[in-house]
């Protein structure tokens, strides 16, 4: 397992590919403090995305409609990314298309690389590994939500796709500031580990990044087709600031985060933020139209918007389709038992939780490991029950198993194949449970070999009783 | 009034948009849903000045009604005292500016909202396009109360007339289509705020972490409470 350390003495934790999801979950499971700040939060958001919904009219009709918007959108989305284009250019904005990671992050390049870079929080991003990408190009990037730039501080991936940093507290992100500020060499280089003095101190960092950069990079929340913008949803005004001071704005927005008009925006934001954090609307909505008009005081003077593939179109049109419905709201993880155990780095990947049980094994396909994910659930439902665009996650889950099982062992197959052969007769039926009380006693679950032995970890078998049901049938005793 | 796309641009997208067409060839159209509904907040809106009030104030604005127009003199020392305000800068629109000259009269230096001026000041004045019951929002516009006002000093004071409120957000956001946005278009829903740290609400991150509304032109005895 690699090990690395964030520069505060802690462990990084592995990642896919670089240690299995047992050997991640293990390492979550033996973090006490973790776990614990993991449930409080996720327990948190989930109260909030009730309550929140609880004060609207009918949000099961809701729910109805804002699938039926997303499905109406997937099966129009080429002629809807075709207008969402066209008006993007006739705003005086510039539109790149990124079949992949590769492609998405050489565009960028050219027009940030060198460049100083404020980002807004961005799972396009962070999926399409920009920022690595741009710092090796020789820019300076800097994250400028808050719980983003302390896991950049960090050196680790979100844990959260709503709550970044939500595995640390308030010591370990005043360790990471004072750390960042020895570097600068800003004196007094240390931070109260108080969550306003913490804020304060992020505030006047980041606004000298925001003052000087050249470049500002966002995902997007939304797009709207019918008028070619942007929404973007914060809270602390990063996302303001990014899209209105630097000179250059970039966009990078998966293909399916398109609605086509503003009655669809409208339910599906107010979906959004409720789902999320449980609030009517977020701080800030920021809708972005294009670049600055000469009468206006700010704004960047060019927009590129990236829209990105990267694995996305494998999925329309599949059985795997309705996940490209997904809002991003993090609802999925935040009822999650699996989620609310191990927090988001057991996923090892850019999406965790359900959502990102799904999401990985098709957008990672190549990635060791990836399609592991899709055992990371108990196939409860609770994710089905707060999605809010109504995502039927735990069919995709089984439909994922079923593909990863098409690919066991030869040997695991034919195992499996002879059991349900021998069960779908009778004879073969009576034979095996027969055989099942003449042994006993004998079946020992220690016994059994790898992966078996794992599972019957914990686990113990009952005994069969001594003569089976057929045998106390036919002898006329039941 | 399409833009025609450049060459690489047009070239980009056809190869972009090839795998998606094939692979829905097989996918029948489905219609969108007709009308989209709106989200109807149980408790409902009637009173949309008292609404806005207790939306806002939740989001952790300060809201002063007042049947003048513009903000009153007391109310406006008081909150210059109290946040230390002696540089201010005011977006184009003529409410703000109004702000600003009484301002100005008041002996604090007031200059339109540059960015370098904005990151200075300690106040920053605009007027809202509308004001949104539902949710306490304020909408402003980038062609008309700009940018930066509302969002680098650490305090924002929003000025508007009462017959800007608007019951919700749809109200704001169904229109769009028709003209379109403007290049800047953000509905402001009390202070920043962050949950970051330990999920504990800290305000003012990188936008203000005060929002003072102010709603002009309100019929005295319009509300249960008292105007200002």
């Amino acid at each position: 397992m690699a090990e690395r350390n964030d520069g505060t003495g802690r462990a990084l934790p592995p990642r896919l590919g670089e240690a299995s999801l047992r050997d991640r979950t293990a390492v979550a499971v033996a973090d006490p403090v973790l776990r614990a700040r993991t449930a409080r939060a996720v327990d948190r958001f989930a109260h909030h995305r009730v309550e929140s919904l609880a004060g609207v009219a009918d949000p099961e009709a809701l729910r109805a409609a804002a699938r039926a918007v997303k499905a109406s959108v997937l099966a129009d989305l080429p002629g809807l990314l075709e207008r969402f284009a066209d008006k993007v250019l006739a705003r005086g904005g510039h539109v790149h298309w990124a079949p992949d990671a590769a492609t998405a992050r050489r565009q960028i390049g050219a027009l940030a690389a060198g460049a100083r870079v404020v980002k807004s929080k961005s799972m396009a991003t962070e999926e399409i590994g920009l920022t690595e990408a741009l710092e090796a190009d020789g820019s300076r990037v800097v994250e400028t939500d808050l719980g983003e730039w302390v896991v950049q501080l960090a050196g680790e991936p979100p844990s959260h796709i709503i709550a970044p940093a939500l595995h640390h507290d308030r010591h370990t992100i005043s360790e990471l500031f004072a750390r960042e500020a020895r570097e600068a060499g800003i004196t007094p280089a240390t931070v109260e580990a108080e969550p306003a003095a913490l804020a304060a101190h992020a505030r006047a960092r980041l606004r000298e990044e925001f003052l000087a950069a050249e470049v500002g990079i966002t995902g997007a929340n939304f797009g709207v087709a019918e008028t070619g913008s942007i929404v973007l949803v914060t809270n602390e005004g990063n996302g303001r600031l990014v899209t209105s001071l630097p000179p250059v704005h970039v966009v990078v927005m998966g293909m399916e985060r398109l609605v086509a008009d503003w009655h669809q925006l409208d339910l599906l934001l107010a979906l959004l933020t409720r789902s999320a954090t449980g609030q009517s609307l977020t701080s800030y909505v920021s809708i972005t139209g294009g670049p600055r008009p000469a009468t206006e005081e700010a704004g960047p003077a060019e927009l590129h918007v990236v829209i990105l593939d990267n694995g996305r179109s494998a999925l329309l049109g599949s059985e795997m389709h309705e996940m490209l419905a997904c809002i991003r709201c993090g609802a999925c993880l935040n009822v999650c038992p699996v989620f609310r155990q191990v927090g988001g780095h057991a996923y090892g990947s850019t999406y965790p939780g359900p959502m990102g049980a799904v999401l990985t094994p098709l957008l990672e396909a190549s990635t060791p490991g990836a399609a592991a994910l899709s055992d990371a659930s108990t196939l409860c439902g609770a994710c089905v029950d707060a999605c809010p665009v109504g995502i039927p996650l735990t069919d995709l889950l089984l439909s994922l198993r079923r593909r990863k099982a098409a690919g066991a062992p030869a040997t695991a197959r034919a195992a499996w194949r002879a059991w349900a052969a021998a069960w779908s007769h009778p004879a073969g039926y009576r034979a095996s449970t027969a055989a099942a009380a003449t042994g006993r006693g004998a079946t020992r679950l220690a016994g059994l070999v790898p992966p078996g032995s794992r599972w019957a970890q914990g686990r113990t078998l009952p005994t069969p009783a001594a003569r089976t049901f057929h045998q106390r049938w036919r002898a006329g005793e039941v | 009034m399409t833009t025609p796309p450049t060459t690489s641009e047009a070239t980009e997208r056809a190869a972009f948009l090839a795998p998606l067409r094939r692979a829905l060839a097989g996918v029948a159209p489905v219609p969108a849903p007709h009308p989209v509904p709106e989200l109807v907040p149980l408790g409902g809106t009637d009173d949309l000045l008292a609404a806005f009030r207790a939306a806002a104030t939740a989001a952790g604005a300060e809201v002063v009604l007042t049947d003048g127009p513009t903000v009153p003199p007391d109310v406006l020392a008081a909150w210059c005292a109290a946040h230390a305000v002696h540089r201010a800068v005011t977006s184009a629109a003529p409410e703000a500016r109004a702000v600003g000259a009484a301002l100005a009269a008041q002996g604090i230096a007031v200059g339109p909202a540059s960015p370098a001026a904005a990151a200075a000041a300690d106040l920053g004045v605009t007027s809202a396009a509308a004001l949104v019951a539902s949710t306490g929002s304020l909408a402003l516009r980038s062609d008309t109360d700009g940018r930066l006002a509302s969002l680098l000093p650490p305090v924002h004071l929003c000025v508007a007339a009462v017959d800007r409120l608007v019951a919700s957000p749809a109200a704001i956001l169904r229109p769009l289509g028709a003209a379109g946005p403007p290049p800047g278009l953000v509905l402001v829903t009390g202070t920043s705020r962050t949950g970051d740290i330990e999920q504990i609400l800290t305000r003012r991150v990188h936008g203000p972490g005060t929002v003072l509304i102010v709603v002009t032109g309100v019929a005295p005895g319009a509300t249960a409470t008292p105007t200002a």
